[in-house]
């Protein structure tokens, strides 16, 4: 169970003005299932995503969980410059409260699935964004969790680690989910089975992952013949404004009016 | 599940190897630079003042006296700066939710005191090994002021962390205070050395009042002067800590916003 109560979240712009990227946000995530944020750019994504994992905390409201939550695998963060890939593994140990045991084994699994060879054992800060990569996903897969957090991670590495993380993320996908922020359509659409689409200020669950994506590419404007055709039912046709509700929702017409309100979704 | 005393103390830990690898794992004379940056403050002042008058005071050994100022003073200008830095350092560790910006403070400045105090055993053995008088008259109150001067780096150090991090400029302006500093608080000479006129003034710098009663601890001979006081340095640090805990704790978010 991963439920927002009130979640209330603002930043403040260096010209001083405080922007609210969520207010008053209610939304409980759907139980065992792998969910796809999706939304336009500066929506907020990222932000639930890190709120979610405990890393970014709200101005007031909360995350209720009582899941394991896995830390946001990205591109950025996770990975201390100075530090060797080994000693990165050992410190991710440490701070779990690994036994030694669990340690040397999870330091083979992480070296086993990273596949860098030599640079094992370099400063991190040496690493090609590739090699990050590696080390980043091998060392969340390392760790059991309920849920595990990835940020686009999904553009990363060649066509043979892909496979590979994709054979894992598989396998473990039985025991655990996935929360995925990408921009990637395909991605989203062949590892989730429902989104939630966060967009001013608001989380809406698509329970139907191609309804989902129309939403989302209706809102961002992506013409016809831009969209992914693959996995989708149907032609890209936009979601018809008089929809079933819930896409109808996120219609920019209704936008402004619910800002400060927020919305509960599940149903 | 691990409580949260398991947990903090896990990450202060794993934070603390942390932090000793990579200060020392980069260069092979990171361990050597430890002892060399002490030792010359004290070989270039032992031979400076060599000219300009006896190197004894109060019958004291001169080089002696400078240690026993020198490493405390390093200690807690260290402690302050890598702790105004720690935040900045580690970002790419806040992935964790374990680990929050006050234990980065925690493990850096346990660090630096470890090693501090080798420093200072290192250094004393060597000196009492080459004959010089290394009298160590009160281990106990000794041990107790260094503390008080590690809590004390800590609270400024937490200040400047979250000053800096609204105000960047001022990091340069910080270590450069640390020059007039280390001239105003007694590292090189005693307090009673300077003239009256200007003991007033001076007397407002805790740092001066810890490092002068260390030297009392430290010496038999050494004059310390009534107007020293222990509980002057004790709310000093006390009201450091205080600010600088209590400016952190409100804004911590902000720190790890970027």
């Amino acid at each position: 169970m991963i439920e927002l109560q009130n979640l209330t979240k603002s930043y403040r712009l260096s010209s001083g003005v405080r922007r609210y990227v969520f207010s008053d946000l209610n939304f409980s995530f759907p139980e065992g299932a792998n969910i796809g944020l999706i939304g336009r750019n500066g929506a907020g994504k990222s932000t639930l995503l890190r709120l979610i994992g405990g890393i970014d905390t709200p101005d007031h409201g909360r995350v209720v969980t009582d899941e394991r939550i896995s830390w946001p695998v990205g591109l950025t963060g996770g990975l201390q410059g100075s530090l060797t890939g080994r000693d990165s593994v050992k410190f991710v140990c440490r701070i779990y409260g690994t036994t030694r045991e669990e340690m040397r084994e999870k330091i083979r699994f992480v070296q086993a699935f990273a596949e860098i060879g030599e640079y094992f054992d370099q400063p991190v800060k040496s690493y090609s964004s590739g090699m990050r990569a590696r080390l980043n996903f091998g060392l969340s897969w390392a760790f059991d969790f309920d849920y595990y957090l990835m940020d686009e991670v999904g553009a990363v590495g060649d066509a043979r680690f892909k496979q590979k993380s994709r054979r894992l993320m598989e396998e473990r996908i039985g025991a655990a989910n996935i929360i995925l922020v990408s921009h990637a359509m395909p991605e989203i659409a062949r590892l989730c089975n429902v989104v939630v689409l966060v967009d001013e200020g608001r989380a809406t669950l698509y329970k139907d992952v191609d309804e989902g994506i129309r939403a989302y590419q209706d809102l961002a404007n992506i013409p016809p013949h831009k969209r992914m055709r693959g996995g989708m039912n149907g032609n890209a046709r936009p979601a018809p404004a008089t929809g079933d509700g819930q896409a109808g929702r996120v219609k920019r017409t209704t936008r402004a009016a619910n800002t400060q309100t927020g919305q509960e979704s599940e149903n | 599940m691990r409580t949260p005393w398991q947990i903090q103390k896990s990450v202060v830990f794993a934070l603390f190897l942390r932090e000793l690898k990579t200060r020392f794992g980069a260069y092979k004379f990171g361990y050597v630079w430890l002892l060399l940056e002490p030792m010359a403050h004290v070989i270039v002042l032992s031979l400076i003042f060599s000219y300009l008058r006896d190197r004894s005071l109060f019958g004291i050994d001169f080089p002696v006296f400078i240690v026993t100022g020198i490493v405390p003073f390093l200690m807690f200008k260290n402690i302050a700066l890598r702790v105004m830095d720690g935040v900045d350092a580690n970002r790419a560790l806040f992935a964790y939710r374990q680990i929050k910006p006050i234990d980065t403070f925690t493990a850096r400045t346990l660090l630096d005191a470890f090693l501090a105090v080798a420093v200072y055993a290192l250094i004393l053995i060597g000196m009492a090994w080459v004959g010089l008088d290394v009298p160590f008259r009160d281990p106990f109150s000794l041990v107790f002021l260094m503390a008080i001067l590690v809590l004390m780096g800590l609270g400024l150090g937490m200040i400047l962390c979250v000053l800096t991090h609204y105000l960047p400029e001022a990091k340069t302006l910080v270590r450069i205070a640390f020059l007039p500093l280390y001239l105003l608080s007694g590292i090189i000479f005693p307090i009673a050395a300077v003239p009256h006129e200007y003991l007033p003034l001076l007397l407002w710098n805790p740092l001066l009042h810890a490092i002068e009663l260390m030297r009392g601890a430290f010496f038999d001979s050494y004059r310390v002067l009534p107007d020293i006081s222990l509980l002057f340095v004790v709310m000093a640090t006390l009201i450091l800590l205080f600010l600088g805990l209590a400016w952190y704790r409100n804004k911590r978010h902000e720190l790890l916003a970027r």
